[in-house]
């Protein structure tokens, strides 16, 4: 991870190459939930653009994932703010293969996911998209670990019900 | 039961950590509630993981590394061109300080600095036009510029005298 950070501070493009390959799609994936599909691609371009940029004042003690997800936060919140925009609802992908219960399952959970209050719908992705440990959801969020994890035992609670409801109707 | 003190702990475990909670390690192994629930949250983890996963493809990750490249010369670039005018101005004030007492020995005349400009623009267009490998040829050109700069500065001092 050293040389990563030592590359992208020189500017190297490989450095680049490998910082978009590891988190490309994770930094995809956050954003789109959080700030909506439309633009997530420009935006995550943003997000390199900025880590890029602001390098020099990252402080290595922090850990690279949280602050490159620190930088995804911030952008998408920014973008959210000017754009209005709706984030990333339920999916409706093309279960083709899925037995009809199992594809209205996963749309009630999705459609859940969607209504959870924001804090907690950010540690969720935090967690499921961008694959941060709770300490690392913590740092990214300004907040104990105990938080994130309070936090994420709620969004668990709600999401739960919501699928029980959905199986005993 | 007890079990509300142990929410973190469960979350932990679900999402695969290790509680910080040590007297998780006792309560755990017979707790039917906390089992119960550990379960209910694999089986949702599972259900969200079974959804399509969204990815750039490669021709997307590629544009966003091209946009990383560009946005590196152009601070480079950018870099070069404050150092050569940093250099140019401190050059051009230079002669003051070596020929004492000579105020107006300070001031070159408006030719030299018309050139002098002209060969920092011509320098910064060479630059943009060599990107391929910006690192050595920005240093080699930053080197003969400065020469230059301070050839210019002995002869306007010279003019000036």
């Amino acid at each position: 991870m050293n040389d990563l950070i030592q590359g992208l501070k020189a500017g190297d493009g490989r450095a680049f190459e490998q910082l978009v390959q590891e988190f490309g799609d994770r930094v995809h994936r956050y954003v789109a939930r959080l700030a909506g599909v439309e633009g997530a691609e420009d935006l995550t371009q943003e997000v390199f653009l900025r880590v890029y940029r602001s390098i020099g004042s990252f402080e290595p003690s922090g850990g690279l994932a949280p602050w490159i997800f620190t930088i995804a936060t911030h952008l998408s919140v920014d973008q959210l703010r000017k754009r209005k925009a709706v984030p990333e609802g339920p999916i409706r992908p093309n279960h083709s293969g899925d037995p009809i219960e199992a594809r209205e399952l996963r749309e009630t959970l999705f459609e859940a996911i969607a209504r959870l209050p924001e804090d907690q719908r950010r540690v969720f992705h935090l967690r499921e998209e961008a694959g941060l440990s709770f300490r690392e959801i913590a740092q990214v969020l300004r907040c104990p670990p105990g938080t994130a994890l309070w936090r994420m035992h709620a969004a668990m609670t709600r999401l739960r019900k919501a699928l029980k409801a959905h199986l005993e109707k | 039961m007890g079990c509300e003190r142990f929410s973190a702990a469960r979350v932990q475990t679900a999402f695969g950590e290790t509680p910080d909670d040590p007297s998780w390690a006792e309560h755990s192994p017979d707790c039917y509630h906390c089992a119960s629930e550990i379960g209910d949250m694999d089986d949702l983890r599972r259900l969200y993981e079974a959804a399509p996963r969204r990815t750039l493809n490669r021709r997307s990750k590629s544009r966003i590394v091209a946009a990383l490249k560009r946005d590196a010369r152009s601070r480079r670039l950018r870099g070069a061109a404050v150092a050569a005018i940093f250099l140019l101005g401190a050059t051009l004030a230079m002669p003051g300080t070596r020929s004492q007492p000579a105020p107006l020995a300070a001031i070159p005349s408006a030719t030299a600095i018309d050139k002098s400009v002209v060969d920092v623009r011509e320098r910064i267009g060479n630059l943009e036009k060599d990107l391929e490998s910006p690192k050595p040829c920005l240093d080699s050109a930053l080197e003969d510029l400065s020469r230059q700069i301070r050839l210019l500065a002995w002869e306007t001092d010279d003019e000036n005298m």
